[in-house]
Order: C-alpha cells, then structure tokens, then sequence
C-alpha cells in the first residue's frame, strides 16, 4: 500500500526532515507515527498526499510512484485518501452537513451521491442530529468528527491523522479512536502522528518511531517510548 | 463542466465581488477610466486614418518627364505599381496651351522653345502609400521629378504615427496599472478563501476547479467595467460628430455605427482579457498547496 524507499528530504532552508527513510505499510494496517517534535511525523504525512517530493528516494501508494506523479494526476490520486489534522480545518461559515459535503462537492459528486453519503457518515461519527449546526456551536471532540467525517465521505482506501487527538481532552480523544478503529475495521488503512502516549500504549498497534529523520523503532505490537 | 458546478462558480464569483465591496467599485472604475482612454485613442488614430485616406483620394501625383523619356511605356509600367488608380498623360504642348489659355496670352512660346515638361498625372487609390509610391516613381528612367502635396500629406503621417506610439505606449501603461488592480481585488477574495482553497486541494479539487470562480470574477470585473467605458465612448463619439457636424462640417470622420462596432470590440476585447490574466495572476501563488 505505502512503501517508502530510501526517503530523503532536505527543505530549501536546509533542514533535514528525513533521512533515507524505508517503511512500507500495508493494506489494512493500523500505524502509529511517534517521536518528538521535527522528527519527520508531519512530513512523512506530507509526502504521502504529495504536498512534499522527496529529495532522494521512491515513493509508491498502491501502484502509484509519485515522484513520477504528473502535476494533473495530483487530484485525482488525493480523491483516495483522508486526511485530518489537529485544528481540524473545517469552513466556519458552513454547516456540519455542508462542510462534509463541501468534500464531495469540489470533486463534483452529484447531487444524488451527496445526500446518500453524507448523513450517512454523519451517522457513523454520531453527528447525525447535529448537522445543521456550525463549528463554532460543536466542542473539539465534535469538530474532529465533522473533520472525520469530511475525510471519509469519499471512502477512501487511506486515512491520515496529523495529531488528531492534539487539541482534545483525553475522553474526547478516545471517542475519536474508537472512531479511527472503527474505520480501519473496514477495511482502511490508517496512519496516525500522534503524541499522545496514553493512546499509542493503550492500543498496542504497530508502532513507527522516527527520532531526528531516521525510524529509530518499528513494532508491530509497540509502544510510545521504550 | 456540470451545469450545478457552474452555478456553484457563479455563486463563488458573485460572493467575492460582494465581499470586496468598495474594492469592488474602485477596481470597475479603474478598468472604465483606463477603457475609455484606450477608446480615446483609439477614435484619434482611427480618424486620423481615415483622413488620410480621404486626403489621398483627391491626391494627384504629378510625374515630370525628361524630353527623350518615352511617356507610353512609363504609364504602362506606372499603371501595375500598387494603390495607382489611374494614369493620364499632358503632353508639353497641351501644358503650353493650357497654360497659354489661362494667362490669356497667345503663343507664349513662339521665340523659345516651350520649357515646359511632358506629364504623368497619377490617381491614388485608398490604400496607396503615398512616399513609397513618389520614391519609386521618382526612380524610373527618363523621370526628371515627382510632385506631389508632400507638406500635408507627411505632415498627417507623422501625426497618426506619434499617436500610434502614443496609444501603444499607453495600452501598455494602463494595462499593467489595470492588471496591478484586478490582482490586487481578487487576491482580497483569494486571501479570504485560503482555508477553503486549501481544503479543495486536500480532498481533491482540480486546480481548475478552483480556479473558475476567481476567473468569473475578473471576468465580470472587466466586462463590466468595459460595458461602461463603451457606452460612456460611443455617447461621447456622439457628441463629437454633432459638435463638428455644426461647426466644420467639411473634415470627413467615422461615422458613429463604424466607431461602435471597433471599440465594442476594444473594449470588451480588453476587459475580458485583463480580467482573466489578472484573475490567474492572482491565484498562482494560492494553488501551490
């Protein structure tokens, strides 16, 4: 599914994210990213969505090279993967419902499509009677749902979580987990950057711990810190 | 396109035009002022054409002949040459008589032989050019001189080329200045649609896709400002024609319907295009996410 091959990535300032980095990630896996501050978390997740090229090495998602990736091709390929981060990102002007929809709108889903799918998965991340509401009337844990649900309307095969539990409370943090599993049981593969220690020894999934550009550590049944 | 994901874009357009407001106003003044302008120019350098041609219609280029040219096998080849529309030929003798008429006095040449040149008189066509034409007559054989209104006619050259450089220059001044504008304007909308620009790249959208409503946003900035300056134009054209009509009704002009349909052309030609260039402008720097 993922497979990274000697990953390098150097930014134009001179900051070495990552250093030949190889991971390869399986359909179906569950992943935990972890490590401090400038390890490389957030640009691994970067490169995967193809915001960043790496500076050396290969990428392939599915059977994707995207190094070799037309500029053209970028959308279509982003349509197959959900990504959410810590401040959620949703439209403060838009509704619960229309901010999912806003998803399948901007990839021209019809109209059709859209009412099917979006209360729907409104339904799965338990928001179904908040969908007329705006963000700012939801509490984080709600957001992070909106922002869930934003993220797999299109069902894609991979979902992306830069610190999703960073801004939430631990009870909050854990509903959005459940959430995350829930996902992942059918049948898509999640990879999460987290610091959230708590979650990552909890839950007892494979672990990637990146320290300074390189993995120092990948388990498959790990924890946060050894 | 789908016809809902164009309704959707004409919203997006019509949302940021209202969000900008004053910039809004400001930036449609820009491009009818900077319009009319062009328009204005654009009237001079079409009239001043215009005359010229007219002038050349009553134009004569007189060809002095030496004695020994042969007249017959100089107005066949004058004949080919381009914007010539007719040749005739006055020989000395008929110059002698004409001359002889007019000065009332008889044999005028009796005790000298007549000085007076055989002659080759040239009709100009519309689109003759004028000293191209003069030169390369000048430089046949047996041809000792061509005449023609040289003062008047250079003079109007000359004066429709200053204003051509003139208006060329200034189409490019007043173009970037309007450009400067329009991505200024739509960059406002840009910068406040940030989150969502960057939200559509996330789950997908094609760069076209977001790109649409800011194009119909510049685009509806310079049209209308266009619709504007071409109204203000032709009202203004108007007012010309009458005002010489009454005083100097003698200096032939466009009439109004050929000014109209060029600068429907210019106007709305150029409004369009500066509002998408600057509406693309705007967004290059916003769609690298």
């Amino acid at each position: 599914m993922i497979h990274f091959q000697g990953v390098s990535k150097v930014y134009p300032n001179g900051v070495v994210a990552l250093n030949k980095i190889n991971m390869f990630v399986d359909k179906g896996e569950f992943v935990f990213l972890v490590g401090p501050s400038g390890a490389g978390k957030t640009t691994i997740i970067k490169m995967i969505i193809r915001k960043e090229l790496p500076t050396q090495g290969v990428i392939y998602i599915g059977r994707k090279n995207l190094v070799r990736m037309r500029e053209s091709e970028v959308p279509f390929f982003r349509r197959n993967i959900g990504v959410i981060f810590q401040d959620f990102k949703l439209l403060p002007n838009k509704n619960v419902f229309e901010n999912v929809a806003f998803a399948l709108e901007v990839i021209e889903s019809s109209r059709k499509e859209i009412i099917k799918q979006v209360p729907a998965v409104l339904e799965l991340v338990g928001l179904k009677d908040k969908a007329h509401l705006f963000p700012s009337e939801l509490s984080g844990g709600e957001q992070q749902r909106v922002s869930l649900a934003r993220a797999i309307v299109n069902r894609p095969l991979l979902l992306l979580a830069d610190e999703p539990t960073g801004n939430l409370d631990p009870d909050t943090s854990w509903g959005i987990m459940d959430l995350l599993l829930e996902i992942n049981k059918r049948g898509t593969t999640v990879i999460m950057a987290t610091h959230n220690k708590a979650i990552v020894d909890k839950m007892r999934r494979r672990v990637v711990a990146l320290e300074c550009g390189r993995i120092c550590r990948d388990d498959a049944k790990g924890v946060y810190e050894l | 396109m789908r016809i809902k994901t164009f309704w959707y874009f004409a919203k997006e357009a019509w949302i940021g035009l209202g969000r900008n407001g004053l910039m809004t106003i400001a930036t449609i003044v820009t491009i009818t002022l900077s319009l009319i302008i062009l328009g204005f120019f654009y009237i001079i350098i079409a009239n001043g054409n215009y005359l010229l041609d007219a002038a050349k219609g009553v134009l004569e280029l007189r060809v002095y002949l030496k004695d020994d040219a042969d007249p017959y096998a100089l107005q066949s080849k004058i004949i080919e040459y381009q914007g010539v529309k007719d040749v005739s030929f006055v020989s000395k003798e008929e110059s002698a008589e004409w001359l002889e008429k007019n000065l009332g006095i008889q044999d005028l040449f009796k005790t000298m032989e007549n000085p007076l040149p055989n002659t080759i008189n040239i009709k100009l066509r519309d689109d003759a050019k004028v000293r191209t034409l003069a030169q390369k007559v000048a430089a046949l054989e047996g041809v000792d001189e061509v005449e023609y209104g040289e003062t008047f006619i250079e003079w109007m050259l000359i004066a429709v080329q200053i204003v051509w450089v003139l208006g060329i220059g200034l189409v490019t001044i007043v173009g970037i200045v309007v450009l400067y504008i329009i991505v200024n304007t739509i960059r406002i909308t840009v910068f406040a649609r940030r989150k969502e620009i960057e939200i559509m790249k996330l789950v997908g959208a094609t760069d076209w896709f977001i790109r649409w409503p800011f194009l119909i946003e510049g685009i509806i900035l310079g049209l209308i400002g266009a619709v504007i300056a071409l109204l203000l134009l032709s009202k203004g054209y108007y007012l010309l024609l009458q005002y010489i009509k009454q005083f100097a009704p003698f200096i032939p002009l466009l009439t109004e319907q050929a000014i109209n349909r060029q600068l429907f052309v210019i106007t709305l030609g150029l409004g369009f295009s500066f509002g998408v260039i600057g509406s693309m402008l705007s967004l290059k720097k916003f769609l690298r996410v």
